[in-house]
């Protein structure tokens, strides 16, 4: 009975998980006046903005292109390659040992068939530098020059366009043959780039696919290699490489613009516009500490139809630093304004032709600014590197008090507890 | 090959695993209470300390239900008992909504005590035990035909630690403080286009109340004497809660959330005192008909002192007062009997109690209850069981019809006796 006494409290409690039993079903209840309300706020004459403009930023976009079209002077194409591929470094190709049989330099054109009129032949020329000659980045028709830089013309050549074996879709090729340049090409004294324009002018533009696409760029080595065996006799190894483009840009020359820079914003790639947007977000002070915002929402941008008739995508972040100028500034050593890279702030943009406006889902920018984890310093518009970079957007109705109706307007739900 | 005292096994085996026994002591006592809307509302649905015995004659715990003289819950009674006892109760109940035919249950481990009386002359006595639940889980939408969902659970304990001396007179007092501790946990989800909105709530109480309790068998009636209980509570340090509000999230699938929690503040803290400010007044009677059966009568008056609205809590209103009455009948065991039924108790009572909002709307409980005792042992060794029906309605509860039971288990030794050394 003693030890009974001083076990039963265990035994009591465990028996207790044994029979312990409960069923949850919910009750139904008035939650009116329960935690969580949800409502909406529309802000008008809180979005002012500028455009400004910086050099053509070609880099990794998916196409290269030539030729003149809508102003634009697409000069050339400057390419480097790799210099190793699969274990095979080029510069081993100089090795006594190897004998290159062929090389040829290879670019897909874009579209299915050869354009009409046929472009002029186009010229492979080879840099003898062994700094880097340009950054994919940064390089632009302003700070790119050739007349420093030391070239030689290696070949001509013109698009061909093979004959299918059967169903086969071939698409129009521009190869170069580069096999007597091979050992120049292969030399470590140089960077591996090259740069390929039109001989004649071209009015159309041409489009050939870049590294950031699925037909890369590739430089295509066939050769033997002769390897020494205790005999007089060499074994000899037929071999080939693929040495695939690492950088590639194309250099353009965008045309002179008159464009309203006072009531309109403007993206374009090509055209190197983006743009600033300040939005007043003082009202959010107002609203509870906690209060979280729904996906629904939206920085309301009127844009004019009659000039963009596909989809563009914009491309916007909050800005990482104070922005000084409030109007149109070119800026020719590239942008400025640099943006947070931090995922969590991504703004998503979409694409709505039915009421001509383009919404920017401005949760993420609210939400951070609200905890103040977040500074409100604007948000960066530019275009996508999906869209045509010679496609220009534009927004309308900015900075005008008239009919605020048909301006910017900032469209939040919320939630709070 | 040694053999090692059981006693010792256990104390190394509770000292190994005090921790999770607490924990598990902690959640399992914190939700006897079986979710009913009442639990939504201030700080839980307060339920007084019924054990085994005292359910059986529809009592809180006033009047001598457990033996003759004694009530487990009233330490001003104990002075009458031979030995120390440690008693333990399980319980449950069932609250059946017959308008909406839901039908909700919860059993749990509800109460944990020890008593010691000294010499006949001082009582000690430390156990623990719920004292307020907020177990519910409620649907329903809001004013926009959004739809909501409540879920609470936990509430407040009590740690409960009684003295008392015995005066010799006919009178007998007895000092009770309740140490009130716990928490609560209360999630509410938004669902706005197949999207949840989460927001979570974390309340920490913290309280101490303290009770006189003293019984009196001044009183006659035609010969027979009437012992009188009486019960007064108050706030020594009133109940506070330490509020953690955290920061509402949006679920995406299966476990993405935003808000980023590394970019979330700290949930929004907020400490309140005199959460409540309860007083209590009780009063009963115990008369003896004749031979070891009893009839005894309890009215209970509960007040909270404080105005204060319970932002904490998930849902507006409160009690701010309660009145109940209960009436028992009990035939006690006979100590010396060869009849079988001669060792069990049987007893059975009626209540009704009236729950006032500060909305000035009420909800009425109205219960009948039965249990017996069954005494063995030579140390008087007894187990209970109590069960209870009871109908409440009134504001926001209409025709529930709830089902208690009470199980306890107590076990007697005796403790302070010289023994011979060997």
């Amino acid at each position: 009975m003693k030890n009974l006494f001083y076990l039963f409290p265990y035994l009591w409690i465990f028996s207790s998980i044994l029979f312990f039993s409960c069923s949850e079903e919910p009750i139904p209840y008035d939650l009116s006046d329960a935690p969580l309300h949800v409502d909406s706020l529309i802000l008008y004459n809180k979005v002012s903005g500028f455009t400004y403009q910086v050099p053509p930023e070609m880099g990794n976009l998916d196409k290269l292109y030539l030729g003149n079209d809508g102003g634009f002077i697409n000069e050339f194409i400057l390419l480097q390659i790799s210099s190793s591929s699969y274990g095979t470094s080029l510069s081993s190709l100089l090795a006594d040992t190897v004998t290159i049989d062929s090389a040829f330099l290879e670019l897909i054109f874009s579209n299915d068939s050869i354009p009409n009129p046929e472009p002029p032949p186009f010229q492979l020329s080879f840099f003898t530098k062994n700094d880097s000659i340009f950054h994919e980045n940064d390089s632009h028709n302003g700070n790119f020059s050739l007349e420093i830089l030391n070239s030689v013309i290696i070949n001509t050549s013109s698009l061909t366009e093979a004959e299918p074996d059967s169903t086969e879709e071939i698409t129009p090729t521009l190869i170069f043959d580069v096999t007597d340049s091979m050992r120049v090409i292969a030399d470590t004294l140089n960077s591996h780039t090259f740069l390929i324009s039109l001989v004649d002018e071209y009015n159309g533009l041409i489009a050939f696919n870049s590294r950031e696409s699925n037909a890369k760029p590739k430089l295509s080595v066939y050769y033997r290699k002769f390897i020494p065996s205790e005999g007089e006799d060499k074994d000899t190894l037929i071999l080939g490489n693929t040495f695939y483009a690492v950088k590639d840009v194309s250099i353009i020359i965008p045309p002179d613009t008159t464009l309203d820079y006072v009531s309109n914003l403007y993206v374009g790639r090509a055209l190197g516009l983006k743009s600033i947007l300040s939005i007043n977000l003082d009202t959010l002070q107002f609203l509870p500490a906690q209060t979280i915002f729904r996906t629904k929402s939206y920085l309301n941008l009127p844009y004019d139809i009659t000039l963009i008739a596909d989809k563009i995508t914009i491309k916007a972040f909050p800005l990482a630093d104070t922005v000084d100028s409030a109007g149109y500034v070119f800026f020719s050593e590239g942008d400025p304004y640099s943006e947070h890279s931090d995922y969590d702030y991504l703004l998503e943009t979409s694409w709505n032709t039915n009421d001509g406006f383009i919404t920017i889902n401005i949760q993420t920018l609210l939400q951070y600014v609200h905890f103040g984890e977040l500074n409100n310093l604007g948000i960066k518009l530019y275009s996508s590197l999906d869209n045509d970079p010679f496609k220009t957007i534009h927004f309308s109705n900015f900075n005008n008090e008239i009919n605020p109706l048909e301006n910017p307007f900032i469209s939040i739900q919320y939630v709070i507890p | 090959m040694k053999l090692i005292h059981l006693k010792t096994l256990l104390f190394q085996f509770s000292m190994l695993y005090r921790n999770t026994i607490l924990t598990y002591c902690f959640f399992i006592f914190s939700g006897i209470q079986g979710q009913t809307i009442l639990n939504g509302f201030g700080i839980g649905y307060i339920q007084p300390r019924i054990d085994a015995a005292s359910i059986g004659i529809s009592s809180t715990g006033l009047l001598p239900a457990f033996q003759s003289g004694v009530s487990l819950n009233n330490p001003v009674t104990w002075h009458d008992l031979h030995f120390a006892y440690i008693s333990t109760m399980y319980g449950g109940n069932q609250v059946n909504q017959s308008e909406d035919d839901i039908i909700n249950g919860h059993s749990a481990l509800t109460q944990f005590q020890f008593i010691l009386p000294i010499k006949k002359k001082y009582i000690f006595g430390i156990g623990i035990s719920p004292y307020a639940s907020q177990y519910y889980n409620l649907t329903g939408i809001d004013t926009l035909a959004n739809a909501k969902t409540l879920e609470g659970s936990g509430g407040i304990n009590s740690l409960h630690v009684s003295f008392g001396q015995s005066s010799g007179r006919k009178e007998n007092f007895a000092l009770a403080f309740d140490f009130l501790f716990g928490s609560s946990r209360m999630e509410t989800i938004l669902t706005l286009d197949q999207t949840d909105y989460i927001y979570n709530q974390r309340n920490l109480f913290s309280g101490i109340l303290a009770k006189l309790y003293v019984e009196s068998s001044r009183i006659h009636f035609y010969q027979t004497p009437v012992h009188t209980y009486f019960a007064i509570q108050g706030s020594v340090k009133p109940l506070s809660v330490r509020s953690f509000s955290y920061q509402p999230v949006v679920r995406y699938g299966f476990n993405q959330v935003f808000p980023n929690p590394n970019k979330t503040p700290d949930p929004v803290q907020s400490h309140v005192t005199n959460v409540i400010l309860p007083f209590e007044f009780q009063l009963g009677f115990d008369i003896e008909l004749k031979e070891k059966v009893h009839i005894l009568g309890e009215g209970t008056y509960w007040k909270d002192g404080t105005n204060k609205q319970t932002n904490f809590s998930i849902l507006r209103h409160k009690v701010v007062s309660t009145e109940r009455i209960s009436f028992g009948i009990i035939r006690f065991a006979k100590n010396y009997s060869r009849s079988i039924m001669d060792f069990v108790h049987f007893r059975s009572g009626i209540f009704a109690l009236r729950s006032v909002f500060d909305s000035r709307k009420n909800v009425d409980e109205r219960g009948v209850s039965f249990g017996i005792g069954i005494k063995f042992g030579v140390t008087n060794n007894q187990i209970d069981f109590g069960y209870s029906i009871i109908q409440r309605s009134g504001f926001n509860v209409d025709g529930e019809i709830i089902q208690k039971f009470r199980i306890g288990l107590s076990l007697g030794d005796i403790w302070f006796i010289k023994r011979r050394e060997r």
